[in-house]
């Protein structure tokens, strides 16, 4: 299986919101599509599930174009929804019946994911109940039974209904997976859940785009990434082919008293420094052994000497500029 | 054909899961039970109001004391009896003749269910007088004593014929029964008859189409809007094609309007059962042809106009829901519910004003036009129809164009939903509809 984007782009009017997007899944994965608010990002993934109308390009899945037909897609969408006055339980069965699976498999699909993902208390409101009055509960527990309706999604808090919402993405068993900013709005504990789950899926062999705002969650999860920045492809590739790229450029420096002189001297750039602790920039390897050496030869002791590639944010804030403020 | 089959994928899914939450939804039922108890009320409330009796086909009055003093025609109360048998009215009425009496009854006042009933002769005046005479307290109403008036001077004539050894074909000719009608010229010319039936169920019809119509209206505006503001749109198009969702939600918009309707032509078929047993009810066949002179038999009537209104309303209903389904498509919010309906609803009202217009003016020009033009036909082609102002052949090309619209309709809306569907942000008017038509043919894309 493949995943091919070619040429994709979109103008409304005279203004380009995508210029030829091009990038290719070979295998799986989870591919990255980053950008600043407004870059294309999710134009991009509406063009490539035909949501939009595309300008120029294609997207083939296995050699055809990529549609319902020929493709398994789960897509938790960016702007989240769900019926707010249905049954959580009927809207389910119906997205899980429009992806094709039936009622009676919807049904296990469902009591699996509501138990990974904690929701089973909003999905079963009687499942306890029901425990405690197959042992022997009372009459006042029955009619309690009774009561207890199925939730409907206006009662079910945000990060809660972001579960429901991930479980529709994930009921049909989707060979391939976009997730537009899966981890916004969760508390960490959600967020450590719903990261599990990506993990399954990837160790599952399947395909997963992924756009977010969260660069150490791209990094934790992503082998390919694009930056969009203005509609346009700013940098695009491995992630660690680009961060050999850039080269070991970060040292961090712990030292037990103040090295300003030999920073000075040794033309490295300060980033930050706090009680001795220095993030600082070099040009490269030879640079950072020349400041080590300096300090050996004065006999500073050095606690910590870390030189490293640098992370994706400071890779997406350097290629986006000022733009990349809205970043985490 | 694959590429629509593609398309409509889903259709059904979305379909069962609308109307579900159609029965589901509890203002829904509520306006369902409503118009059941309207429908269900209209019986006894339309029958007491036609001046209803108490019980349907039988007289009220118990016991007739009866005595014909007019020798030698001598109208017996056993004559009576053998007359009131022939019938059902007189059932649970006993003649009696005055010497069935008991002493001194007949200087009393009868009982309140009961009348004393006798013919005499007057030779100064040559006529003859019937008088009957109830209690004070008496419970018959007028209509129960000019109903037994009636019948006595009835059969109070057919005895003094049958003196005269007259055939019963002979009898049948001269007890033949008169109903008079008093007309001006100019409505004598008009044949005013014909006229106010027209308008009569022209007026019926077109209420049944625009209830039809706006109900459904209403239900698909709102559930289209929901999913909108309720931002599913993006999931539901990962699964199903834009066409089957549309479709999926007039089918069920149609299912849910058929199911109150008749839950309401089954409410009405109660409660006339029910209430018959206890007031009079004029029977269905009445209902329809009271006053109205058809011109062929209501039987062969009503295949041929079944027919044409079922065709005639599938149109209206198609029509108005595709731009409904445009409609609604173009908001992006719940507050928008009420301009997109109101829309459409005027479209509608403008339909159904001129059909009762085209039918009180009574010209056949304008009955020719209305019977023709789009979106006005589906109000007034069958009903010319049906009384014969335009023929077979104007009612199909009412028909051809109407369904051609609807087609034109279903392009566009194929054409443009996608895009409506992903709009936010304000209410798209029909101008921005037709340049978004537009841009898409020009693409080609869909």
């Amino acid at each position: 299986m493949s995943l091919v984007v070619k040429n994709l782009s979109k103008k409304y009017g005279d203004k380009t919101v995508l210029e030829n997007l091009n990038f290719t899944m070979e295998k799986p994965g989870v591919y990255a599509l980053l950008g600043t608010n407004g870059a294309g990002k999710t134009t991009s993934i509406r063009m490539m599930l035909g949501m939009l109308s595309k300008n120029t390009g294609e997207v083939l899945w296995n050699g055809k174009p990529l549609d319902t037909a020929t493709c398994n897609v789960g897509y938790l969408a960016e702007e989240r929804g769900l019926y707010p006055k249905y049954a959580l339980m009927d809207q389910l069965i119906y997205f899980a019946g429009l992806r094709g699976v039936s009622k009676s498999e919807a049904k296990k699909r469902i009591k699996y994911w509501a138990a990974r993902l904690e929701v089973e208390e909003y999905l079963y409101p009687n499942a306890s109940a029901d425990t405690s009055d197959a042992q022997g509960g009372s009459g006042n527990a029955r009619k309690r039974v009774k009561k207890n309706k199925p939730k409907i999604a206006d009662q079910l808090s945000k990060g809660n209904q972001q579960k429901i919402q991930f479980m529709t993405a994930l009921i049909s068993n989707p060979e391939l997976l976009i997730l537009d900013e899966p981890l916004s709005g969760l508390d960490p504990v959600n967020t450590d859940l719903f990261k599990n789950i990506i993990r399954e899926e990837i160790a599952a062999g399947k395909y997963l785009i992924m756009s977010s705002h969260q660069m150490a969650t791209v990094e934790e999860f992503c082998t390919d990434i694009t930056i969009l920045d203005h509609s346009k492809v700013v940098l695009q590739g491995n992630l660690n082919d680009i961060k050999k790229s850039y080269g070991r450029v970060n040292l961090a420096l712990k030292v037990e008293q103040d090295i300003a002189p030999y920073i000075k001297r040794a033309g490295v750039t300060l980033l930050t420094e706090k009680e001795h602790e220095y993030q600082l920039k070099v040009t490269g390897e030879a640079q950072a052994n020349e400041l080590l050496s300096m300090l050996i030869a004065d006999h500073i002791p050095v606690i910590t000497f870390d030189l490293r590639e640098p992370s994706l944010h400071e890779i997406f804030v350097e290629k986006v500029g000022g733009d990349a403020h809205e970043t985490v | 054909m694959k590429q629509y089959k593609e398309q409509l994928t889903g259709t059904g899914m979305v379909y069962r899961f609308t109307l579900q939450q159609f029965l589901k939804n509890k203002a829904n039922m509520i306006s369902l039970v409503i118009m059941i108890l309207f429908a269900m009320g209209s019986v006894p409330v339309t029958s007491l109001i036609n001046g209803g009796s108490n019980k349907e086909g039988h007289s009220e009055i118990s016991n007739v004391y009866f005595s014909d003093c007019t020798e030698p025609y001598a109208l017996t109360y056993t004559d009576l009896q053998n007359a009131a048998a022939t019938g059902t009215f007189w059932t649970e009425t006993a003649f009696h003749g005055t010497d069935d009496m008991t002493s001194g009854e007949g200087q009393n006042a009868p009982a309140p269910r009961d009348v004393y009933a006798a013919i005499t002769f007057d030779p100064q005046t040559g006529m003859y007088q019937l008088s009957i005479i109830a209690a004070e307290d008496t419970e018959l109403s007028d209509e129960d004593l000019a109903t037994l008036s009636t019948f006595l001077m009835e059969q109070f004539d057919q005895v003094r014929y049958r003196t005269l050894n007259i055939s019963d074909e002979q009898l049948a000719f001269v007890m033949g029964s008169w109903e008079s009608d008093t007309q001006s010229f100019d409505s004598y010319l008009e044949d005013e008859n014909r006229f106010d039936t027209q308008y009569i169920v022209q007026l019926i019809y077109s209420i049944v189409v625009m209830m039809v119509s706006v109900l459904s209206v209403s239900y698909i505006i709102r559930t289209v809007i929901e999913e909108k503001a309720s931002k599913l749109i993006e999931l539901l198009m990962v699964s199903v094609k834009p066409l089957a969702l549309i479709v999926g939600k007039i089918l069920a918009a149609m299912t849910y309007v058929l199911i109150t309707m008749g839950g309401m032509v089954l409410g009405y078929v109660l409660s006339r059962a029910v209430c018959s047993q206890f007031m009079t009810v004029a029977p269905l066949t009445d209902m329809f042809a009271g006053g109205f002179t058809f011109s062929g038999s209501l039987t062969n009537m009503s295949i041929v106009f079944v027919i044409a209104v079922v065709i005639s309303l599938l149109l209206a209903f198609l029509t108005f829901a595709i731009i409904a389904g445009l409609s609604a498509t173009g908001c992006s919010s719940t507050e928008d519910t009420e301009s997109a309906t109101m829309g459409v609803t005027l479209l509608i009202m403008a339909g159904y004003m001129i059909s009762i217009i085209a039918s009180s003016s009574g010209s056949t020009a304008l009955a020719y036009a209305t019977s023709i033009i789009p979106v006005v036909s589906v109000f007034c082609a069958p009903i010319h129809y049906m009384m014969g102002t335009v023929g077979i052949g104007v009612l199909i090309v009412s028909w051809v164009l109407q369904a051609a619209v609807v087609i034109l309709l279903a392009i566009f809306c194929a054409r443009i939903y996608t895009s409506l569907l992903m709009h936010r942000g304000t209410r798209v008017k029909l101008t921005a509809m037709l340049s978004m038509a537009k841009t898409s043919s020009a693409k080609g894309v869909q």
